[in-house]
């Protein structure tokens, strides 16, 4: 073999050579810009993350709007509508009359997967009714019930009207109400008793009669799709890709934080026992071996019941348990370097053993304490989202985790919601990916392998 | 001579290890471990008032309460809750290497019990079964995958990729897929549980529903570790490929595969345990959530409900075994590494 050159600068050249090394850095660059932008959404966004209530307005568990492009009549996304036709009057005095008209064409095969009324005026109404035209001019007429007036209401909040026209069509009342079996008594054909979509031009007025002088200050029409954004929705209509998003931020902290921790700890625990040999090293072997044996998940879940942990308390208290690992590694390390002669040499020149150890260990174990660091990252990710799945995360941030979690408590694997599962699960091994292609690069460079 | 002592020796730095590792565990959880006994005590006390009151109708009320304040000041000093910290982690020390770790809040054992150390001896079985079939099917395919993979460039190849899924993908994850996939999308495995719904009576149909059920995991624990162990016996092999001996070896004209069955893998042995070792610690937390995914009736599903439940002793119960049994597995690696190392033997 011929000479090798160690050195820092001679490792980066090394490793700017390397495709392995490269691919991943160009992954990680992506990653961190992602981050970037994850970071910018405003801080309301994460905290309204678990409360169902702030994703109303959006279908829920439906898939990916690019399925699409594969079942091009079976998937549509949300059209927002805004009024066509906005007129206020007061046909007597005290009482004032608006009226709101959305038309729109309906040419896809299924109908809406839900529809959203947004109105909103400056004073409550005392009647609030909606008028939907089919194209065949059939009217179907639904009353606003009181409370909800001047909220965003959807079509389950006023399904009596709805209930009453479909039995008058078909005949008898439906056994499921849901949005879909609404909807469909919406966009579906009489004549086919409800069955085959009607084509056409749609007309929906919304009368609002008030006491007072009237005055809209939002209006829209909110045709849902069923299909939603790169990733689809959950069972709470949140989207999948935002979450994914959020997460992202965390999960790389929570890594690089465990790693940088335990990777030090342990490389220097690791070094000293090798160097020193002897009864020390004996002992610190034995330690390493009594936090080796802590078992990482059952020992994190009992002590986030002691205290609820936060993201660092979260990191430092993986890197408490998985120090030992990389002790072992760094301690046979340290045992080959012990071997040369060099080392045998200072010694018997009388140079003082803190010196041996800057100048002959420590640049040595460096390379590879790097690679580990690198390595080190996917495994307190991966811990740290295993915890989150059993439901054990620091308050107030997302994690795929937790996604995920949710996923298996709403069955997604049972209902066929795959894009609940895959998503934020993949988010994980393609976040871990980059370090390990790093890791595994400057192992190879350092260590100098085919 | 040499073996004996070996094992003597290991066994007491083992259970030295253990006490450590438990005062650890016993430091960390200190706050809820007094909460969970008292806890434990008053559900104890309520327990032996109830049958006082219904077996004695002779005793007026001051001596009923009399017996109850006695009976739980027994308790209370059994565990040692009135004691000064010192005598207080010796005696609880000692109730936690007798496994007893109290009642659970809510869950009970099949038999009804609600002693932690009953339901824990209930679902620990299954867990082991699982887990130890898996890291001994990964452990061995990945030794022979590390092994071919030092004589050919394709295995090597492959290798590398394998390694990087391991180190990436969280086993409990690939489990939710494969379910989505294989169990509910074609539905060639079943979704979960470990016997088919009702268990069926004859043994040996029995033990063929538990293997059918035990498929899935298994493949899905097997997927992701075998890379990561292979890559690490790939290194080994390597490592050991360079030294003088194989050289000699392949001047003395021996085949390849006799070289790398004989003279490599009986060198490489003793580091393979000990990388087996690490294995196991590090593959049981992925594989324990597993059984989440699975519903199969181990300490991981366990641990998940007790979590939604909030059973804390139940999550100090699982945690105590689980270090057990983990520090169990260590020191059977450390055996199975004493036979394979000959320097032992011979009492180097």
């Amino acid at each position: 073999m011929s000479k090798r050159d160690v050195g820092f600068s001679n490792y980066v050249r090394e490793f700017l050579h390397n495709k392995m090394g490269l691919a991943g850095l160009a992954i990680l660059i992506i990653l961190l810009i992602f981050t970037v932008i994850a970071l910018s959404i405003p801080a309301h966004v994460y905290s309204s993350w678990n409360n169902p209530a702030a994703w109303s307005e959006y279908p829920e568990h439906v898939p990916p709007s690019w399925m699409s492009i594969f079942y091009p009549n079976r998937y549509f996304t949300t059209q927002q509508l805004s009024p066509t036709n906005l007129s206020l009057y007061s046909p007597a005095k005290g009482i004032y009359i608006s009226l709101i008209v959305f038309s729109f064409n309906w040419t896809k095969s299924l109908p809406a997967y839900n529809v959203y009324f947004v109105i909103s005026t400056n004073t409550t109404p005392i009647e609030e009714v909606i008028y939907w035209t089919k194209p065949d001019g059939n009217i179907i007429q639904i009353s606003v019930p009181n409370e909800d007036f001047n909220v965003p209401f959807d079509l389950t909040s006023v399904r009596s009207n709805i209930i009453t026209y479909i039995s008058s069509i078909t005949g008898k009342t439906p056994n499921i109400v849901n949005s879909t079996i609404l909807s469909s008594a919406l966009f579906n054909s009489p004549k086919s008793n409800l069955t085959v979509i009607e084509e056409g031009k749609y007309v929906v007025k919304i009368e609002i009669i008030a006491t007072k002088p009237l005055n809209i200050t939002r209006a829209s029409l909110l045709l849902l799709g069923n299909s939603y954004g790169l990733m689809g929705t959950d069972y709470f209509g949140r989207p999948i890709d935002l979450g994914v998003l959020l997460g992202l931020p965390n999960a790389l902290e929570i890594g690089a934080l465990t790693s940088l921790v335990s990777v030090i700890v342990g490389v220097i625990v690791g070094g000293i026992s090798g160097y020193l040999g002897g009864n020390k090293d004996s002992f610190i072997q034995w330690i390493t071996l009594v936090f080796l044996a802590l078992p990482a998940l059952p020992f994190l879940v009992a002590v986030s019941f002691v205290t609820e942990p936060n993201l660092e308390l979260e990191a430092l208290l993986i890197a408490f348990l998985s120090w030992p690992f990389y002790a072992i590694i760094a301690r046979s390390m340290a045992l080959s370097i012990k071997s040369n002669s060099y080392v045998e040499a200072d010694k018997l020149l009388g140079i003082p053993s803190y010196r041996i150890f800057f100048t002959h260990f420590m640049p040595r174990l460096i390379p590879i304490t790097v690679a580990y660091m690198a390595l080190g990252v996917p495994a307190g990710i991966l811990l740290a989202q295993t915890l989150a799945f059993l439901g054990i995360a620091p308050a107030n941030i997302v994690t795929w985790g937790g996604i995920l979690d949710a996923a298996e408590t709403y069955q997604a694997q049972v209902n066929g919601w795959w894009w609940w599962v895959v998503f934020p699960g993949a988010m994980i091994v393609i976040v871990a990916i980059p370090f390990v292609l790093i890791g595994f690069a400057i192992e190879r460079v350092t260590l100098g392998e085919r | 001579m040499g073996y004996g002592t070996f094992v003597l020796k290991k066994s007491l730095i083992y259970f030295s290890v253990l006490i450590a590792t438990l005062t650890i565990l016993y430091i960390f959880t200190f706050p809820i471990l007094q909460q969970v006994i008292a806890k434990s005590i008053n559900f104890q006390v309520s327990q032996f008032a109830q049958t006082l009151l219904k077996n004695s109708h002779n005793l007026n009320t001051t001596q009923v309460q009399l017996a109850i304040e006695k009976y739980k000041e027994t308790l209370i000093s059994a565990y040692g809750l009135n004691q000064p910290i010192i005598n207080k982690y010796f005696i609880q020390m000692y109730n936690l290497l007798r496994f007893n770790f109290g009642t659970a809040y809510f869950i009970q054992a099949p038999s009804g019990s609600r002693d932690v150390s009953a339901i824990i001896a209930y679902y620990l079985p299954n867990t082991i079964l699982l887990f130890t079939t898996a890291t001994i099917i990964f452990i061995v395919v990945g030794t022979i995958i590390g092994l071919l993979s030092a004589k050919s460039r394709f295995w090597e190849k492959v290798i590398a990729i394998i390694a990087v899924i391991h180190s990436s993908i969280p086993t409990w994850w690939l489990g939710f897929v494969l379910i989505a996939a294989l169990a509910y999308g074609i539905k060639v495995f079943p979704p979960g549980g470990m016997t088919s719904v009702p268990p069926p009576k004859n043994p040996f149909d029995y033990g063929i529903s538990v293997l059918y059920h035990m498929s899935l995991p298994l493949i899905t624990i097997f997927i992701v570790n075998v890379g990561g162990f292979a890559y690490i016996v790939r290194s080994l092999v390597a490592s050991i490929m360079k030294e003088d001996f194989v050289i000699t070896a392949k001047a003395r004209g021996l085949p390849d595969s006799r070289i790398l069955y004989r003279h490599v893998l009986r060198t490489a042995s003793p580091s393979i345990a000990t990388q087996a070792i690490l294995a196991i610690a590090s593959s049981l937390g992925g594989s324990l959530t597993t059984e989440v995914v699975f519903e199969w009736p181990g300490v991981g599903l366990l641990t998940y409900v007790a979590i939604t439940l909030n059973d804390l002793p139940v999550i100090l119960g699982v945690t105590y075994v689980l270090t057990i049994v983990l520090l169990l597995g260590l020191f059977l690696g450390e055996l199975i590494y004493g036979i394979l190392d000959p320097r032992i033997k011979v009492g180097e």
